[in-house]
């Protein structure tokens, strides 16, 4: 039967990138078709349509939608063809379905949003070049902000925290994955329960690993305010990391201000602890970064200076230790989570290399591809854009385990998996499987690969921690709660003697 | 963490107390989490006590659970839905209907909800000195309609005992004063009136009880909680505002539970006893 | 209040798993049906939207807008009124001359010059433009003026002049001819003449005559009226017309004039349904003109179309006109005409939507959306929509199928460009060709360009 292959190019179809990624999913599943891709013509989708070995369209823009489908003949191709369209009409379907007399049209601002609700905060996710735009919006129409987004200009990232200060709004972001208002966990946040600490988060995976740490020791959470990686910069000097720490200062929920950021600007760093300085309650400043404490180390100070009982989090392993290669792999959707692992296993392991490398000679190449130690943070803006995040979206980490299951150099694999609202509702259904056929396949030229899983969950998470634990041990691997623990595991298995 | 916010013991990964997060389908619900022992634990059976556009309130083993909309009066111990009461979400529950609580989810009737989040009450930040807070009783006192028949005038030197159950209705006026008196930060200690509360099981409504309950563990209705912080000067919100928002709820309530702040304060001055 | 002060209430814009997670967290919330704004404005955009002094501009310019007053003070000769010189004409829409001219303002042009007595025919006429000798155009909107259709002024029309009250503006507008072959839809035969020397000699002086006797007559008052009867101010003016009437009957009756003068005259407006248009179009471009030279504003204060481009002029940029080809308008024909009859659209009209009446309160007439083929849900939605390009509801133009939520009022052109959607206009449709007249009416957008046009220029005038 002769193959059939289509690639169509939609002008002006703007759809964002998780519904795309559902309708791709949806087309994949039709009887018949061999491979499909539904997204929009960006540089990076427009390569990984060549490299699915489609023909890439000539002048296809970023606002234009790319349909391309390959499948067994000419009929299935059309059934994929017809999926298409209509996975894309129901994602846009119930907006338009008024009735009688009619009803209102959907908002199509952030303001217009706002007025009809009494709203106090807007979630911005749009894409970057987009978010000053809806952020100035919500500010002026009294909403602070949470902009997810990324690739936002600083210089637009001040102006809006100016703003916001005049305002008396909270601006969280750019590039704010993670926060947490009144137990309500917004983008990426695990389920955490009512608290007596105050987060401000200059990081969101780090945030999300320090109120799971916390939660191991029954510590809750009274707000984790996100306030984007660059708050602390020299450019942004910290603007709404100030503004949220005297918040959670008068706020009366909050007995211990906890502020976690990635390496600050040093002026910036000690204008904060100065701030913090003049604060009413107590301020831990838990700056990461090499020579510094780790997340779990941080939680346990916190809890310490609550005068709570420190429990050490939990961890489930006794797989037996590799066997073969040489090299330490990590696999990360969360960058800090990422950084945190580099800083630990090079201090005992030396060079690691990676595409957010802890010194600039550890960079790897456009490839992604190296010999020895190697962590690769796929969250990182430069393999996200016009995608959905990994935490969503796990394809690219499901075939890189792939890769390194068929890679005689790689000995023991790290890998984050991150729980909580807005992340994969089962990440274990599809990581568990990708885990057991690479160690399978390690298993056919002679190694044993160990998997250490750093599972950054809280009990209360949809996902069910239990059930994904024990789905990702079904398939091998190792499970730690700290991602300090599983990354001093992972160290321990490479440098551990063979089987 | 203040004293009374049950917090239940963690397992690990490999513990088998069932997951929270009921996966099977229900409308999510925020809980608070006065409620996590109750909700986390064994299924419990009940009967839907008494249903209005924002709340319904279903009785299980002598407490009184609520499920409110969003825009309804969040009780300490209460289930909030996202929806609104203009969207109807409890048109279908009768009063009677079956109630089955536990395991992270609440049945009452056809209506199904399944415990999403947590969420804290609300509870009055203490402080204040003895001076603000007895002009601020004055200023309250001045603002509010007459104390609501069938209670005595004369609050202060009623003894808390002859309040319990007083009046009709499914939070009986002297109910709503004791409620008043018990998060007030004057009298939140008195062993006197905390010696009323194991009494309301049995001589009040069980609604009343509950709140009862809530109440002397510091938790009270938001609109109460900012008054309270209105008058300690904690918030820059006005008195008259926070006590017309107070006023608003129930028949009479908010006003019996302001005539409750007012009179802990006189009595708290006179007693000499200021927290 | 701030933020932690109780659980937040969250308007989700973008990504709507993060929409879901929330309503699975028992969260209100509301979502953007957010798409990207207008190709290539990203940068123009966020200048405009981080300009620190765009909030109170708009803020200033929209109050200045909806507390502008309007009442009708006097009925005068062009002439006397603007100072016209003999040969200058004014037409409708951003300026142009002869070469560019449609068919429709063309005629209107021709007719002019016969109705002045400058041309000894049509031909005359036409060779005495083209050669631009003794005629010289303007638009009505440099001389704080507007006109329906062609929108053609000549220095012996009468015209309607108002006054707004609060800011002291003044705004003016020549009398409606009626339907049919009429000049301002390019009409010019000798009817048509005709019966603008009867609007000069009897109409004009009678008008002016029972306007002075009553004293200001308040046209916001009745325009505010109008929509709740119905109309909606642009292409249904019924309800407008006879309460004008009413108004001045009583003075009409007593101004001593001839009474077949007056019978003729209240004959004339009681069957013109569009009488009023030519008072609400001046009342409105008072109002824009209040709010016009704010700097920093970016408030539309006039759309305009002269049959050949459309433009508009924004409050932060000035007299500047940003220009694009005027769309042709969908809609109904009248007799055989059809949609090759029909001209691009034309008229200095769409200053009653630039207002926030007209087709932006449709929903208040919902017996028009006949004209399009449409039912009334279509104009309830219609009207909804314009919420979301504009800065303001006009408590004064109320609309009682919304439950008189005051109509949307003040076109944001940061909105229009956000958002991709285009004010929505009701309008006649003129013949192409000269001396047609009307062939229909209907609806029509701007041409989207000029939006983001508009936005390139006060991104320029943006401090920083």
């Amino acid at each position: 039967m002769a193959a059939g292959s289509t690639v169509e190019v939609r002008r002006g179809a703007y759809y964002d990138s998780v519904t795309l990624m559902q309708v791709s999913r949806a087309v994949t599943q039709v009887d018949g078709v061999q491979a499909a891709m539904v997204a929009m013509g960006t540089e990076l989708n427009l390569e990984m349509l060549s490299g699915m070995g489609f023909e890439p369209p000539d002048g296809a823009g970023v606002n234009d939608l790319l349909v391309a489908v390959r499948a067994d003949d000419a009929e299935a191709l059309g059934r994929g063809v017809a999926e298409v369209d209509a996975a894309l009409a129901r994602s846009s379907a119930g907006g338009s379905s008024s009735t009688g007399l009619g009803s209102a049209p959907a908002p199509r601002t952030t303001g217009s949003a706002a007025r009809r609700s009494n709203a106090r905060l807007a979630l911005i996710s749009v894409p970057g070049q987009h978010a000053f735009a809806e952020a100035m919006d919500a500010l002026e129409a009294g909403l602070s902000v949470m902009i997810f987004s990324d690739n936002v200009p600083v210089e637009q990232e001040v102006r809006l925290k100016d703003e916001g200060a005049r305002r008396e709004l909270l601006v969280m972001g750019p590039d704010c994955g993670t926060a947490v208002v009144g137990g309500i966990g917004l983008g990426f946040a695990n389920a955490v329960r009512p608290g007596p600490v105050g987060l401000v988060a200059a990081s969101g995976t780090g945030a999300q690993q320090l109120m799971c740490m916390l939660e191991q020791s029954d510590v809750g959470i009274s707000h984790c305010l996100g306030v984007g990686g660059r708050d602390l910069s020299a450019a942004v000097a910290g603007r709404s990391t100030k503004q949220a720490m005297a918040m959670l200062d008068a706020d009366p929920a909050t007995e211990l201000v906890l502020v976690v950021s990635k390496p600050p600007d040093n002026d910036v760093a000690a204008d904060v602890a100065a701030y913090a300085q003049t604060l009413t309650k107590p301020v831990i400043l838990g700056l990461l970064g090499p020579g510094q404490d780790d997340i779990t180390t941080l939680a346990h100070r916190a809890v310490d200076a609550l005068g709570r009982d420190w429990t050490e989090p939990f961890s489930w392993d006794g797989m037996p230790p590799p066997r073969g290669g040489s090299a330490l792999r990590g696999l990360f959707a969360g960058g800090t989570l990422c950084d945190e692992a580099m800083i630990i296993a090079s201090a005992a392991l030396g060079a690691i290399h990676s595409n957010i490398p802890l010194r600039p000679d550890w960079a790897v190449g456009p490839d992604l591809r190296d010999e020895g130690h190697l962590m690769l943070d796929f969250g990182d803006d430069a393999l996200t854009q016009g995608r959905a995040h990994p935490m969503i979206d796990q394809r690219s980490r499901l075939e890189r385990i792939a890769v390194e299951g068929a890679d005689p150099s790689c000995r023991v694999l790290l890998m984050d998996v991150v729980l909580g609202h807005g992340a994969h509702p089962d990440p274990a259904s599809e990581l568990a499987p990708a885990i057991a056929a690479a160690r399978s396949q390690a298993r056919e030229t002679g190694r044993d690969l160990a998997v250490v899983v750093s599972l950054c969950a809280c009990h209360d998470d949809p996902q069910v921690r239990r059930t994904q634990a024990e789905t990702l041990r079904e398939a091998g691997a190792s499970i730690y709660l700290s991602n300090a623990a599983a990354a001093r595991r992972a160290v321990e298995l490479v440098t551990g003697a063979d089987q | 963490m203040s004293a009374g916010q049950p917090e239940s013991a963690e397992p690990g990964p490999a513990g088998n107390v069932p997951a929270v997060a009921d996966i099977s389908a229900g409308l999510p619900a925020a809980a608070s989490a006065l409620l996590r022992p109750l909700l986390t634990g064994a299924r419990r059976a009940g009967r839907v006590l008494a249903v209005f556009p924002t709340a319904v309130y279903l009785a299980v083993e002598g407490e009184v659970v609520a499920v409110v909309t969003s825009d309804g009066l969040r009780l300490p111990g209460s289930l909030v839905v996202a929806a609104s009461s203009g969207t109807c979400p409890f048109a279908a529950v009768r009063v009677g209907d079956r109630a089955m609580v536990g395991s992270g989810a609440v049945q009452a009737g056809v209506l199904r909800l399944v415990v999403r989040r947590w969420w804290r009450p609300a509870e009055p930040v203490r402080r204040g000195s003895p001076a603000q807070w007895s002009a601020s009783a004055e200023t309250v006192g001045r603002l509010l309609p007459p104390v609501p028949a069938p209670l005595p005038a004369d609050l202060v030197s009623t003894a808390p005992g002859d309040l319990l159950g007083l009046g009709p209705g499914l939070t009986p006026a002297g109910d709503d004063v004791l409620a008043g008196m018990l998060v007030t930060p004057q009298l939140a200690r008195s062993p006197e009136l905390l010696a009323v509360v194991p009494a309301a099981a049995t001589r009040t409504t069980a609604l009343s009880a509950t709140l009862l309950r809530h109440a002397s563990l510091g938790y009270a209705v938001p609109p109460l909680v900012r008054l309270l912080d209105a008058m300690s000067g904690t918030t820059t919100t006005g008195i008259g505002r926070a006590v017309d928002d107070l006023l608003a709820v129930g028949h009479t309530s908010g006003a019996a539970l302001a005539h409750g702040v007012v009179t802990a304060v006189r009595a708290g001055t006179s007693a000499q006893k200021v927290a | 209040m701030s933020l932690l002060d109780a659980e937040p209430v969250v308007v989700n814009a973008g990504v709507p798993l993060f929409a879901d997670a929330l309503a699975d967290q028992a969260v209100p919330v509301t979502t953007v049906d957010w798409r990207p704004p207008m190709e290539g404005t990203e940068s123009a955009l966020a200048r405009v939207m981080a300009d620190p002094r765009r909030p109170e501009a708009n803020a200033l310019a929209v109050s200045r807008l909806l507390s502008a007053g309007a009442e009708l003070v006097d009925v005068r000769p062009a002439s006397e009124a603007l100072g016209m010189a003999e040969g200058t004409f004014l037409h409708a829409g951003p300026p142009i001359d002869w070469d560019r001219a449609s068919g429709p303002l063309r005629g209107a042009l021709i007719g002019a010059m016969l109705l002045e007595g400058l041309a000894a025919g049509p031909d005359d006429a036409q060779t005495r433009l083209g050669r631009g000798a003794g005629a010289t155009l303007d638009s009505c909107h440099h001389h704080r003026a507007v006109g329906p259709m062609a929108g053609v002024i000549s220095p012996s029309m009468w015209l309607f002049e108002l006054r707004d009250p609060e800011h002291g503006g003044t705004a003016y507008c020549s009398l409606n001819e009626g339907l049919g072959k009429v000049l301002r839809y390019g009409a010019y035969g000798p009817e048509v003449i005709e019966k603008l020397r009867w609007m000069s000699a009897v109409l004009g002086p009678l008008l002016q005559t029972a306007v002075r006797a009553t004293g200001p007559i308040d046209v916001k008052a009745i325009a505010a009226q109008m929509l709740q009867m119905g109309d909606e101010g642009h292409n249904r003016n019924r309800a407008g017309t006879l309460m004008f009437l009413r108004e001045l009957l009583p003075a009409l009756i007593d101004s001593g004039a001839p009474t077949s003068d007056v019978a003729e005259a209240v004959r004339f407006v009681g069957a013109n349904d569009h009488f009023f248009l030519n008072l609400g179009m001046p009342a409105c471009k008072l109002a824009t003109d209040a709010a016009r030279d704010v700097p920093g504003s970016t408030l539309v204060v006039a759309m305009a179309r002269n049959g050949t481009d459309f433009g508009i002029q924004v409050s932060g940029t000035g007299d500047q006109w940003f220009t694009g080809p005027a769309n042709t308008p969908e809609g109904l024909y009248l007799g055989s005409f059809g949609p090759d009859d029909a001209n691009p659209d034309i008229g200095d009209s769409a200053i009653t939507e630039t207002a926030g009446i007209g087709g932006f309160a449709m929903a208040a007439a919902p017996a028009i959306v006949r004209f399009v083929g449409g039912e009334v849900h279509d104009a309830i939605e219609a009207t909804q929509l314009m919420y979301e390009i504009t800065l303001a509801e006009n408590p004064a133009y109320q609309i009682p199928v919304l439950d008189f939520r005051g109509s949307p009022t003040g076109i944001d052109v940061t909105k229009v460009v956000r958002t991709g959607i285009l004010p929505h206009i009701n309008t006649g449709m003129a013949g192409k060709q000269a001396g047609v007249g009307q062939v229909g009416a209907g609806l029509v957008n701007p041409p989207a360009e000029i939006f983001p046009a508009a936005l390139e220029a006060l991104a320029a005038a943006a401090p920083g």
